[in-house]
C-alpha cells in the first residue's frame, strides 16, 4: 500500500494517535486532546533562476500561481532572493499578491534586506521589517539607482479566501530599471490550508 | 474512513521508508532511507478580526481574555518539548506616554527552559502596510515579560514581532501568550491575521534529535 485515502468527516473528540481529515485540513492528535493541524503544503521551488522583464510592470515572482479553495484560510511562507546586475534608472521595488481568488482578509510580514550589489552569499547588516494587511503592492525599496541590487525577503502570513481562484506572488517595478531582476534558484513558496474562512482559526486546546 | 488512530509504540529501531509512526508524543514519517522526520501537528490560533486589549499595566492575553481572564491559553502536556511560531502585529491610537512593550508567557504549565526570538520593529504610527527600516533582533530565555520595543510618547504606535522558539514543559498545564505595557496606554489591539502555532517535538530532559543527526 502506497497511499491512504480518507473521506471527509466532521471532527469529534480528539483522540491521541488519531489522524483525521475534515474536508479542509488533515489533523493529528499527538497528545491527549491536543489536536494539531498538519501542514499539507502546496509547494513551489525554483530550480533555475527566473528572469523577469525590464519593464515598469507587476511581474510574477515565481512564474506560477497556485489555486485556492473557496471559504478557506491558508498559511503562507516564502523565502525569495531577487537580483539584478544592470540598469541605473531610479525605481521602486515592491511586493504584492495577484490572482483571481477574492480574500476576506490577509496579514503577512517578515524581514527583508538589500544591497547595491548583485547577489553574493554572506551576512548583510541593516535588516528591515515589513508587514501588510492588503494584497496590493507595498514598496520595500524606493529610488534604487544602483546597477547591482539584491533583495532578500523572508515572509510568513495567513489569508482567508472568500471565492476560490488563483493566488500569484508578485513584485512590481515602478520604472524599467535598465536591467531585469531575476528570482534566484532555491527561492520557494509554500501554502497550506488551516481551516474555514468564517472565523478565528482555533485548532487544539486554545481557550 | 475519515480517521486513522495509531496506538503509541516505541519507534522502529530502524526507520522504514514510507512509514508513519506515533510514539505517544509526536508523529513521524520517513520519506527517505534512515531519514525519519517529525510531523508537526500544530495547535493553531489565528485572529479573524482585530482584538482590542485593555489600557492597563497588567499582563494581558494577546488573542483574547481567555477562559481564566489572563489570556487565551493552549494546554500543553507534561515532560514535553514544544516548538512555537508567532507573527503578531499590535497597534494603538491613544495615550501619548512612553512605555516599554513586553512579551511573555503565563499559564499553569511549569517550564524547564525556553528560548525564543526573532525580528521586532515599531513605528510611532498606527499600523499601515509597508516596510519599516531599522529592525531589531530580540531573544529571550525566560517566560517573564521582556521588553521587545521601547515605545516613544506618541498616541499612535504599532509594534511588529516575528518570533520563533521552543519551550520545555515540566508539569503540563496552560501556556498563555501575553503582552504587558509598562504604562497604561492605548489600548493596543492585536490585528486580524496575527497567529501562533505550537507543536510537540519530543520528551523533555534532553536534546531533541530526530532523523540522521550524528
Amino acid at each position: 500500500m502506497s497511499q491512504l485515502i480518507f473521506t471527509a468527516d466532521p471532527l469529534t473528540t480528539a483522540t491521541a494517535g488519531a489522524y483525521e481529515y475534515d474536508g479542509k485540513v488533515p489533523y493529528m492528535t499527538a497528545q491527549a486532546s491536543q489536536r494539531g493541524l498538519l501542514p499539507s503544503a502546496q509547494y513551489f521551488r525554483l530550480n533555475t533562476d527566473l528572469a523577469g522583464t525590464n519593464t515598469a510592470t507587476t511581474q510574477n515572482a515565481f512564474g506560477v500561481g497556485v489555486t485556492l479553495s473557496t471559504s478557506t484560510t491558508y498559511a503562507i511562507e516564502y523565502t525569495a532572493v531577487f537580483t539584478k546586475s544592470a540598469g541605473t534608472t531610479s525605481h521602486n521595488f515592491g511586493i504584492s499578491f495577484g490572482g483571481t481568488a477574492t480574500l476576506n482578509n490577509i496579514y503577512y510580514g517578515g524581514s527583508w534586506n538589500n544591497t547595491n550589489t548583485a547577489f553574493t552569499s554572506g551576512v548583510n547588516t541593516g535588516a528591515n521589517t515589513f508587514a501588510s494587511n492588503v494584497t496590493t503592492n507595498i514598496n520595500l525599496i524606493t529610488g534604487s539607482t544602483a546597477a547591482g541590487r539584491f533583495i532578500e525577503i523572508y515572509l510568513k502570513g495567513t489569508l482567508a479566501v472568500n471565492l476560490g481562484g488563483t493566488l500569484i506572488p508578485q513584485y512590481t517595478l515602478s520604472a524599467a530599471p535598465g536591467g531585469a531582476y531575476s528570482t534566484l534558484t532555491g527561492s520557494y513558496f509554500l501554502i497550506y490550508p488551516i481551516g474555514s474562512s468564517s472565523g478565528n482559526i482555533n485548532v487544539g486546546t486554545w481557550a | 474512513m475519515s480517521s486513522l488512530v495509531l496506538a503509541a509504540d516505541t519507534l522502529l529501531s530502524t526507520p522504514t521508508v514510507g512509514s508513519l509512526e506515533f510514539d505517544g508524543k509526536s508523529f513521524y514519517s520517513t520519506p527517505l532511507t534512515s531519514q525519519r522526520g517529525l510531523v508537526p501537528g500544530a495547535q493553531y490560533y489565528r485572529l479573524n478580526a482585530d482584538y482590542a486589549g485593555a489600557s492597563s499595566t497588567s499582563a494581558q492575553g494577546i488573542f483574547s481574555v481567555g477562559t481564566g481572564g489572563t489570556g487565551l491559553a493552549v494546554t500543553l502536556s507534561g515532560s514535553t518539548i514544544y516548538e512555537f511560531d508567532m507573527y503578531l502585529i499590535f497597534s494603538k491610537s491613544a495615550t501619548a506616554t512612553a512605555h516599554n512593550f513586553q512579551i511573555g508567557f503565563g499559564g499553569t504549565a511549569t517550564i524547564n527552559n525556553i528560548l525564543y526570538g526573532g525580528a521586532v520593529n515599531g513605528t510611532a504610527a498606527s499600523f499601515a502596510a509597508g516596510a519599516v527600516a531599522a529592525a531589531q533582533s530580540f531573544d529571550s530565555n525566560t517566560a517573564t515579560a521582556t521588553t521587545v520595543y521601547a515605545a516613544a510618547a506618541t498616541a499612535t504606535m504599532s509594534v511588529r514581532t516575528y518570533l520563533r522558539g521552543s519551550v520545555s514543559i515540566g508539569t503540563g498545564g496552560t501556556f498563555i501568550p501575553q503582552y504587558t505595557t509598562s504604562a497604561a496606554v492605548g489600548p493596543y489591539s492585536t490585528l486580524a491575521g496575527s497567529f501562533m502555532y505550537i507543536y510537540p517535538l519530543g520528551t523533555s530532559g534532553g536534546a531533541i534529535s530526530v532523523g540522521s543527526w550524528s
